[in-house]
């Protein structure tokens, strides 16, 4: 067909109303009902946090685009409501140099150094957030709602959020409503779901966002909290409260669909959503911090380009696999490329050269292995005969060393035992059972090894237990917890507050030992550890472990 | 016996509380050509894979039958650092010998692992944590998956992501860092991550 | 059963001024008409007559070439030049211009109306390829080439009435008036292609029309022909989607609509077929829309092919204000008129003039924020975000992995971008880097 005359076309003449700018007013203005109802909860505080983050963000951007020369892209709002969602996912009681650093790092780094908005691909609001929330006594004193902080005293009844409850497997003890209107603790901006669910259907009724991401987030939150609820819980009860804890919905909705860092596709984005969920739901049940929403996305950001690629929309008219198949296609030719060859093995025998002695052709070879393995070989003997002198002469000093620990610990465990014995019994859970003896050799108590998992990895420590089930005494022998954080649950004088006790320790109420504060997740490891311990002296059954009959 | 809920929490460890590469950092060491291009990242993650799982597989008996058994636990890294480079030559020899075709693809991809802390700190760190085979094995496992993930992200967001707009003085290896870190900070909410 | 297409839009469709303005002719007739003599997209006719004949209306002036359509005389008068004129697809090109002489006489060399029931299909084709018949809803592609390509390979009929630009109501009109005589065309059809189904397509607001054509359904005895309504969104009159909505098929990637069996038809061009089978008449007049803000009196107007457009806009009391633009074609894929003295063509369905504040300014694009709303909206499953990166970035290996050629210009993309960026210019631009081998 020949072309005689192709018209010249333009771009359509007419566009859908919203720009960018018009996009980034429509979210801070989906944001104000949260803040209302923070302000209403939590005081004038709240109002000056957000001003101070927004401030600083537009601050930040200003000043980095005007020392690089660039084109200011204040105007754009964009930075205006990294600060907003950045001062609303902080607790109300932060100090003030929290949002400012926070901000600093989420504009510059994060968003300007990868070329500002559009091009970063992390979220720079939540980036700023888990950075704070990476320091450790940040972010641990939630303020208890409806007390009216003021802007100079950050000092309030802080008490555990719901998501603490939640975090242990129990329901809290606010009820659904309150839940909804947002009468807990928590950051200022997650407390009211009802709000939240305002902005939301405003953001999708002015077609900011699409409902793809919170849906599938939220879905497959829900419906693994559905069929895997704790023991003894409702399951409808216990998905209600898992949606409505914690930062869910304003990650999901706010923080998810932020659009320069989540997937482009329309399949790609489902498959965002769905693999958030699946992180929030594995770091709410199983880790150390109380929270995952915020690292569940900010993982999920790092892997949008696969789910981009995963996600392109097969080509029109080519059927419904047709991007599996060829892909299938392509994998199947590339493979089958390889093949399996039988190597072909010589012995190949060097002629002799003119003029030469019957076996120096050999000499020659074993003189050329000698020059490339000769130094190896000498090294690894020279390192050999190295370790084996140190240990030669340390082995002694290692032994009195490990026999000095082994007195220390039962110096702390049981300090009325004049020697330890090792036991053969054994016992689920206990990794070794020591006797203590006294003076006159006499039975006083066992001390039991134990390990249980603290904030940041395993914690063993030596619980020594005397034969009425009281606490004689606990030595922690090694921990990976942080250094004056979560150390400060295992000072001589936090560890002596279990002597005495017996039966099950709980955290609250009778017969308990109170959490250290800021060292909540070791405190209870530490508990769990000596609880374990009591339960094991309890029942040991320390009848059939040793055989007494003689050998004929 | 390991339980499955003690194998999906190695599983999950090696994937992502102690990612080889993004936080601690053992899985580094190959060329540069891994981070900046995502096919070579996969290649060289699929290589990394299988040297840890066989190397797992050799120092793990090795070191349970050998070295402990006869009190030589302080030959341990020394013996390691002998095995898995020489399993590395071994499996290049092979590949040339009996796959060309493969060995034409991956040669330059192994011989960049050779000596990568990956696959010796999974065989020490089995060892020292007194894991069973299975648990080893799967810790080997993971690890290389979460290692071939976190290159292959690395090196896509390098071409998705124009690593020039940055300050002068940033450009190149220093941002390639700050990205590096910035992917890391995501991992940290898995520190601590236990299963049951 | 009614199916979907993915993606689309929603514009303002801004029918209300037109929709119930019946069809009027001019009230004054054109003093001069100008017929180019590239009337379709194949090649230029060659003309049959020599300045200072006389014509009369219907008289045929020009013969097609090997392939394209003939052209006939809108009005009576006398041949003043063959000359270059300007043409509303650009620029300027030769073109017969007839002066009027207001006498109206009639071709005396015209053929016998055919008798529908005896109709066979070389009859049809002969009368189609006679009046010079192509297509009218934007492609201006021969007919008679067309139809004598899909007989005997279709089993469905789509009569496309679903007028889905915003602004053009010249169709609706048509369907609404002429209902009988179009679907008579269409049954006439359909027999000689062989197809067993024909469907008639309309947008779901318009209702009225709707029920008219319902009605005279009913009253016929309905048979095969069946009336589908479906939903506005653009672009559902886009061959591609309306074959996706009406049957569920998707057409092959650079294959044509025959390869599912199809075959669509503008509901103008229907009407014009069963003109010259049944009237005997050529394609000399069609249905086009005045509107716009910028019209003082926006109408729908049934005019001789070849009227200058401002004579269309003086009938319509000419403008009340400075427009921002001007065009034909519909504002979503129209083309912008550079100059007013050129005439209405066979295919031309519009002259829009758009004031200022229903046109916005063209503003430099702005960042690309990944919002995906192109991705989206795009019907024919293309990723012009991604599109753009590549082409940004000079990657010629990844541009040819996102189906570049299969873009239909529908301008979706560049319609829903929040930051403007003109999508459908990039995508064209790389669509050709990838036919160069190159990208500069």
């Amino acid at each position: 067909m020949s072309a005689a005359f192709s018209p010249k076309r333009l771009s359509p003449q007419l566009r859908q109303p919203s720009t960018t700018r018009a996009m980034m007013l429509d979210m801070i203005v989906a944001l104000l009902p949260a803040l209302g109802m923070a302000a209403f909860f939590f005081g004038p505080r709240t109002l000056i946090l957000c001003a101070v983050s927004m401030v600083s963000c537009v601050f930040f951007e200003g000043l980095y685009r005007a020392l690089t020369r660039q084109s200011l892209t204040i105007g754009d709002l964009s930075a205006c409501v990294t600060g907003l969602l950045l001062a609303l996912s902080l607790p109300p009681s932060t100090p003030y140099w929290v949002p400012v650093m926070g901000g600093a790092f989420a504009i510059i780094v994060v968003k300007q150094f990868y070329g500002g908005m559009g091009r970063n691909f992390m979220n720079p609001a939540l980036a700023g957030r888990m950075l704070a929330g990476t320091l450790p006594m940040l972010m641990t004193t939630w303020p208890q709602p409806l007390q009216q902080l003021t802007h100079a005293a950050p000092d309030a009844v802080s008490a555990a959020t719901p998501m603490a409850y939640l975090h242990e497997g129990a329901l809290p003890p606010q009820s659904l409503d309150l839940m909804f209107l947002g009468e807990r603790g928590g950051c200022m901006g997650e407390v009211s779901s009802f709000m939240l669910l305002l902005g939301l259907t405003y953001l999708v009724l002015r077609r900011v966002i699409a409902l793809r991401i919170p849906c599938s987030y939220l879905g497959t939150v829900a419906l693994i909290s559905f069929f895997f609820p704790p023991a003894g819980i409702p399951a409808l009860t216990w998905t209600a409260y898992q949606l409505m804890g914690g930062g869910l919905l304003l990650g999901a909705c706010f923080f998810a669909t932020d659009p320069a860092t989540s997937p482009v596709t329309p399949r790609g984005q489902v498959m965002f959503g769905a693999g958030c969920g699946l992180l929030t739901v594995l770091l709410r049940s199983y880790s150390s911090y109380p929270e995952g929403v915020g690292w569940a996305i900010l993982t999920m950001n790092c892997m949008v380009w696969l789910l981009d690629r995963l996600g392109l929309p097969r080509q029109f008219g080519a059927g419904r696999s047709s991007t599996t198949r060829a892909y299938l296609a392509q994998v199947r030719a590339s493979l089958a490329e390889i093949k399996f060859v039988l190597p072909k093995v010589e012995l190949r025998i060097k002629e002799k050269k003119a003029g030469a002695a019957p076996g120096e052709v050999y000499l020659d070879q074993l003189r050329a292995l000698a020059k490339t393995v000769g130094p190896l070989a000498g090294v690894v003997a020279v390192t050999c005969l190295l370790i084996f002198t140190v240990h030669r002469f340390t082995d002694l000093d290692t032994a009195r060393a490990e026999v000095q620990n082994q007195r220390d610990v039962l110096a702390q465990a049981m300090p009325m035992a004049a020697v330890g014995a090792e036991t053969p019994y054994r016992a689920n859970g206990a990794l070794s059972i020591t006797a203590g003896y006294d003076a006159e050799s006499a039975l006083i108590g066992y001390c039991v090894e134990v390990q249980t998992q603290g904030f940041s990895g395993p914690i063993t420590m030596t619980v020594g237990v005397d034969l009425n089930g009281a606490v004689t005494g606990v030595a922690v022998t090694s921990h990976s917890e942080t250094d004056r954080v979560g150390t400060a649950a295992m000072t001589p004088a936090a560890l002596a507050r279990y002597i005495g006790r017996s039966g099950t320790i709980r955290s609250t109420g009778p017969n308990s030992v109170d959490t250290v504060s800021g060292a909540t997740a070791t405190s209870k490891a530490i508990t769990a550890g000596v609880n374990r311990a009591l339960n094991i002296v309890a029942h040991l059954d320390t009848e059939g472990a040793i055989n007494y009959e003689d050998s004929q | 016996m390991d339980t499955t809920l003690e194998l999906m929490g190695v599983a999950l460890a090696a994937l992502l509380s102690e990612n080889m590469v993004l936080v601690t950092c053992m899985g580094i060491g190959t060329h540069q050509r891994s981070f900046q291009e995502p096919r070579e990242a996969i290649r060289t993650g699929a290589c990394l894979t299988v040297v840890m799982v066989l190397g797992v597989l050799f120092a793990w008996p090795l070191d349970l039958l050998v070295l402990s058994r006869s009190g030589l636990s302080q030959f341990r890294v020394l013996a390691f650092s002998l095995l898995i480079p020489g399993l590395v030559a071994l499996l290049r020899r092979f590949l040339q010998m009996c796959i060309p075709e493969l060995s034409r693809r991956m040669d330059s991809n192994l011989s960049s692992i050779s000596t990568n802390c990956a696959a010796l700190g999974a065989a020490l760190l089995v060892s020292q944590r007194s894991y069973g085979l299975g648990s080893a094995l799967i810790f080997a496992l993971c690890g290389g998956i979460g290692a071939t993930l976190a290159l292959a992200s690395f090196a896509s967001l390098q071409n998705e992501v124009d690593l020039d707009r940055c300050p002068k003085s940033f450009q190149g290896v220093p941002i390639q860092l700050i990205t590096a870190g910035l992917m890391a900070m995501a991992l940290v909410g898995y520190h601590g991550l236990y299963l049951g | 059963m009614i199916h979907s297409f993915f993606g689309g839009v929603y514009p303002a469709t801004r029918k209300g001024s037109t929709r119930r303005k019946p069809l009027s002719r001019l009230a004054q007739a054109p003093k001069e008409v100008v017929i180019p003599l590239i009337m379709c997209s194949d090649g230029p006719a060659t003309p049959m007559v020599r300045p200072g004949d006389p014509v009369t209306v219907g008289q045929p002036i020009a013969r097609r070439g090997e392939t394209g359509a003939a052209a006939h005389a809108s009005v009576s008068g006398r041949v003043s030049a063959i000359e270059k004129r300007p043409h509303p697809w650009g620029g300027w090109s030769n073109a017969i211009v007839i002066q009027n002489d207001d006498r109206n006489e009639h071709y005396d060399g015209r053929m016998e109306p055919l008798d529908p029931r005896s109709l066979t299909l070389e009859q049809l084709l002969a009368r189609v390829e006679a009046a010079g018949v192509v297509g009218m809803g934007g492609g201006a592609f021969p007919t008679w080439e067309k139809i004598a390509r899909a007989a005997g390979r279709t089993d469905t009929l789509i009569v496309n009435a679903a007028e889905c630009e915003p602004y053009v109501t010249a169709d609706y009109r048509l369907l609404l008036e002429r209902g009988d005589h179009i679907l008579r065309g269409a049954r006439a059809l359909a027999r000689c292609l062989g197809s067993k189904r024909v469907v008639v397509v309309t947008e779901g607001d318009k209702l009225s029309a709707v029920e008219a054509v319902e009605r005279r359904l009913r009253r016929q005895g309905g048979g095969q022909v069946q009336l589908c309504t479906i939903r506005t969104r653009y672009p559902l009159g886009a061959e591609k989607q309306i074959i996706q909505t009406v049957t569920g098929r998707e057409v092959p990637p650079g294959g044509s609509p025959l390869d599912v069996k199809c075959a669509v038809f503008n509901v103008a061009t229907v009407f014009a077929i069963q003109d010259a089978l049944f009237q005997a008449r050529p394609l000399i007049n069609r249905a086009v829309t005045v509107t716009g803000g910028a019209v003082t009196r926006p109408r729908n107007l049934w005019v001789p092919i070849g009227t200058p457009l401002r004579a269309l806009l003086d009938a319509c009391g000419g403008l009340k204000e400075e427009p921002d633009r001007i065009l034909t074609g519909g504002p979503m894929m129209g083309v912008a008129l550079q100059n007013l003295d050129a005439p209405v063509m066979k295919d031309t369905n519009s002259l829009i003039c758009l004031s200022g504040w229903e046109h916005k300014p063209d503003a430099p694009g702005g960042v690309c924020i990944r919002c995906g709303k192109c991705v989206a909206a795009c019907p024919m499953h293309l990723a012009p975000a991604f599109i753009r990166r590549a082409l940004e970035a000079k990657d010629l290996d990844r541009l040819t992995k996102y189906h570049v050629e299969d873009c239909i210009s529908c301008g979706c993309c560049s319609f829903i971008c929040p930051a403007q960026i003109p999508l459908v210019e990039t995508v064209a631009q790389a669509s050709a880097a990838i036919k160069r081998g190159g990208v500069l």
